[in-house]
């Protein structure tokens, strides 16, 4: 097995975030450490992360075309308005994906939160090699939380989520644990379905981080003074965090000696991202960044603040931290239910956006500065989760060399 | 969004370099800024988003290329049969994607098949399921040694291509210079099809030699040294040598003072040596907008690389050219070829030396600024080339 070729295609579908492509990058290293010859294609369309963070050896990027229109949206913000995209471009998308997976002939192709692939653009794919390469192994990777039960059930039936997993995937690998979230029952899976089933734990980087000392050379921060940790993620709707944590800087500051670093995230808006700095109080002690590797950052870090996404999250409890998290208030209600879970076995502090004010921040970074980091829960050790994911793909691959 | 919206399809070739990208990101903006209601799709594999800002109305396609390490074990024939499935992903992807396009103007870069004909098929696909799209193939005057690009040519058919496929041939060089027609021995009725462009040169920066120097840290006056080494790549022996030509000269030249710019592809390790050489006055850098440094410049040192050339020549600053040691001549032709019109001094690779460059440095520092601007201005009044190439496709992007 370790000798022979193996072609791992991970389709990783991201809107907005960077998660999708992170989690596809970490899961192809270590099945690239694992067996010496893979190779791997990732496809994806955002721009944006391309490059941000190195790609595993022996594997390439595959970017899709994405010509959405700018112009205002319901809310009046000027962005990107995929909905009203040319829909020729849609389909090239699909017809771009169905070709890859037929000239590649992966042994492998992963699938990451969205079974039909973002407006159903993986169904020609999907069709492809059920009919032409059956022995593909066709695996979805699921984050258990990806919005309430309500939501989640909704959405799946108008997409025709269920009949695609139950008609193209052979496995549905959750990056999650039963005990946590059943995905079965809460997204209301048929036994069909709920058979094929794996529980993973939470699939974050693995490995030592940098040491302490390059990683404050790096954000520019003091040798010696504490460190307090604001990431947002990508940053597309991080300010209002963001201001609220600049408003409680000064009794921050007034209360214990620490440094703050911001990372702001390569896709928050020029103007916020201006905002932001501009209300930086002068002499306060404070770094900002646009990017940069948060999780090195976080290693440093005494004190976590961050959004409530799979990445952020799982990265900060994977560390040993207890973090104070604000989630996204969307519609989907993803965030702050994993906040609401996360927080009921004593792993963070949820704050909701409404309730955000200075006295609680205050009192966060307060408390954590001082009694240092906790054990790391056992679902959030990165190499266990690692092993379970290609546990759980070996006979896969087994059986897509038979 | 307007009603019709016009497509261009752009492929560009690129291995190692930015050359190929840069240049068609130029175009890109050019065409775009001139046509409102277009929009453009690059074909490429270089992982561009990282190193470059994508205009409005511009995306791309990544293709992708096969990054396995030469230690991975493997026989010659697993080997050959895994390029070749990667080169398939390819060749499909530029099928399907020139064939949902449409596009109404296609642009070649470089390769009018693509790499290794990678993009034969999807060419003659649309151009028979589109009988209305113009094919353009845009060349670099000088692309290797001619003998060999006209025989590389025959074996893949491009000849039959340039005849059959292609409606227009872009030259981004000037023909005083060097003529495409005799070196590629194209025949007449493909040299009907030939449309000399200039050299295509992004929009040259304001000169701000003091604020350049501030900005550095460097002194107000003395003789100002820009060396650039395109992506950095293989870089490293010109800039050592550049370091090591410049202490030569200090006492020479009271106030010599330069600036190095390594590049986003050197080498970490070859970037440290640099860094440990340099001084407060002799700067290393590890990247830098190199055409705003060089239109600061009293002299450039650069690599043969089309880009760094004509951004020097742009910068109208006499230019010492040390071209890449390769077995691919293209470089050095660029670098003799400018010394024999006086515009440059050449230093082939295998003779490079501090003594060499040294040499270089004192003839561009001896050079009068002004008589050596206006030169060059005889020969090559403008680089414009983007956009006479965007005023020659403009017929064929009107509303309809």
């Amino acid at each position: 097995m370790p000798d022979r070729e193996i072609r791992l295609l991970f389709y990783c579908q991201d809107a907005a975030g960077l998660g999708h492509l992170r989690r596809a990058v970490t899961l192809a290293a270590h099945l690239g450490r694992v067996f010496p010859q893979a190779e791997a294609l990732f496809v994806t369309r955002n721009a944006a992360t391309l490059g941000l963070f190195d790609l595993p050896p022996r594997s390439d990027v595959v970017k899709l075309p994405s010509l959405a229109p700018v112009g205002p949206d319901a809310q009046g913000e000027i962005r990107a308005l995929p909905d009203r995209e040319d829909a020729r471009y849609q389909r090239l998308r699909a017809t771009l994906i169905r070709e890859v997976v037929r000239e590649f002939q992966p042994h492998l192709v992963h699938v990451d939160n969205e079974p039909l692939g973002v407006q159903g653009e993986l169904q020609p794919a999907l069709t492809y090699v059920q009919q032409a390469s059956p022995r593909t192994a066709v695996v979805f990777g699921l984050r258990d939380i990806r919005g309430t039960a309500a939501h989640v059930r909704q959405k799946w039936q108008s997409r025709g989520i269920y009949g695609a997993l139950e008609r193209f995937y052979q496995r549905i690998v959750v990056y999650g644990e039963r005990t946590l979230y059943d995905v079965a029952d809460h997204y209301a899976l048929t036994p069909a379905i709920a058979t094929r089933l794996t529980y993973c734990g939470y699939v974050v980087q693995p490995g030592a981080p940098p040491d302490e000392a390059s990683v404050r050379r790096e954000f520019g921060l003091p040798r010696d003074l504490p460190v307090v940790a604001v990431t947002v993620g990508s940053g597309t709707d991080g300010y209002t965090l963001l201001r609220a944590y600049l408003a409680a800087l000064p009794h921050v500051v007034h209360q214990v000696p620490v440094h703050s670093v911001i990372v702001t995230g390569p896709l928050m808006p020029p103007e916020q991202r201006d905002l932001v700095q501009a209300s930086r109080g002068r002499g306060l002690p404070l770094t900002l960044h646009t990017s940069g590797d948060t999780r090195a950052l976080m290693a440093v870090a005494q004190a976590v603040i961050c959004r409530g996404g799979y990445n952020s999250v799982g990265e900060a409890l994977s560390l040993g931290h207890h973090p104070l998290v604000i989630p996204r208030e969307t519609q989907s209600g993803e965030q702050a239910l994993r906040a609401q879970i996360f927080q009921s076995h004593g792993w963070c502090t949820m704050l909701r956006e409404h309730d955000l004010c200075a006295e609680r921040i205050v009192q966060h970074v307060v408390t954590r500065i001082g009694p240092g980091r906790g054990a790391v829960p056992r679902s959030f050790v990165p190499d266990q989760a690692l092993v379970r994911v290609e546990s759980a793909l070996c006979p896969l691959l087994e059986a897509s060399h038979a | 969004m307007p009603e019709s919206v016009c497509t261009v399809l752009l492929y560009a070739q690129d291995n190692h370099g930015l050359g190929h990208i840069n240049r068609t990101l130029t175009i890109v903006r050019h065409i775009l800024d001139a046509h409102q209601h277009a929009m453009a799709v690059i074909v490429t594999k270089s992982p561009i988003a990282s190193i470059f800002t994508v205009p409005e109305r511009c995306d791309y396609i990544k293709l992708p290329t096969r990054r396995t390490p030469p230690a991975v074990k493997q026989t010659a024939a697993e080997s050959v049969a895994a390029r070749e499935r990667y080169h398939a992903v390819r060749r499909q992807l530029l099928r399907a994607a020139a064939l949902g396009l449409a596009p109404e103007v296609v642009v070649v870069d470089h390769e009018p098949l693509g790499f290794a004909g990678e993009f034969r098929d999807g060419l003659y696909a649309l151009k028979e399921q589109s009988p209305t799209t113009r094919f353009v193939y845009g060349m670099r005057d000088i692309m290797d040694d001619p003998a060999h690009t006209r025989t590389h040519w025959r074996d893949l058919g491009v000849y039959e291509a340039l005849e059959t496929l292609y409606d227009g041939i872009v030259v981004y060089g000037s023909p005083h210079l060097y003529d495409v027609a005799q070196a590629y021995d194209l025949p007449p009725t493909v040299q009907a099809k030939l449309h000399y462009c200039g050299y295509v040169v992004r929009d040259a920066p304001a000169a701000d030699a003091a604020g350049m120097r501030a900005r550095y840290g460097l002194p107000p006056t003395g003789p100002f040294v820009v060396a650039a080494v395109g992506s950095g790549s293989d870089g490293y022996p010109v800039l050592a040598a550049t370091l090591a030509a410049l202490r030569q000269l200090q006492h020479h030249y009271p106030g010599l003072c330069a600036v190095l710019v390594a590049g986003p592809f050197m080498p970490p390790q070859h970037l440290a040596a640099l860094h440990a050489q340099a001084t407060p006055t002799c700067r290393v850098v590890p990247q830098a907008d190199c055409f705003e440094l060089m239109v600061a410049a009293d002299a450039i040192i650069s690599m043969g690389g089309y880009n760094s050339v004509c951004e020097a020549l742009a910068a109208a600053r006499p230019l010492v050219i040390v071209p890449r040691a390769s077995h691919k001549v293209e470089q050095l032709l660029r670098g003799q070829l400018l010394a024999q019109h006086d515009l440059a001094y050449c230093v082939p690779p295998q003779t490079l030396s501090a003594e060499t460059l040294a040499a270089g440095v004192r003839w561009a520092l001896g050079r009068d600024q002004a008589q050596h601007a206006a030169r060059l201005h005889r020969l090559l009044p403008a680089f414009d080339g983007a956009q006479r190439l965007t005023e020659y496709v403009t017929p064929w992007l009107a509303p309809r």
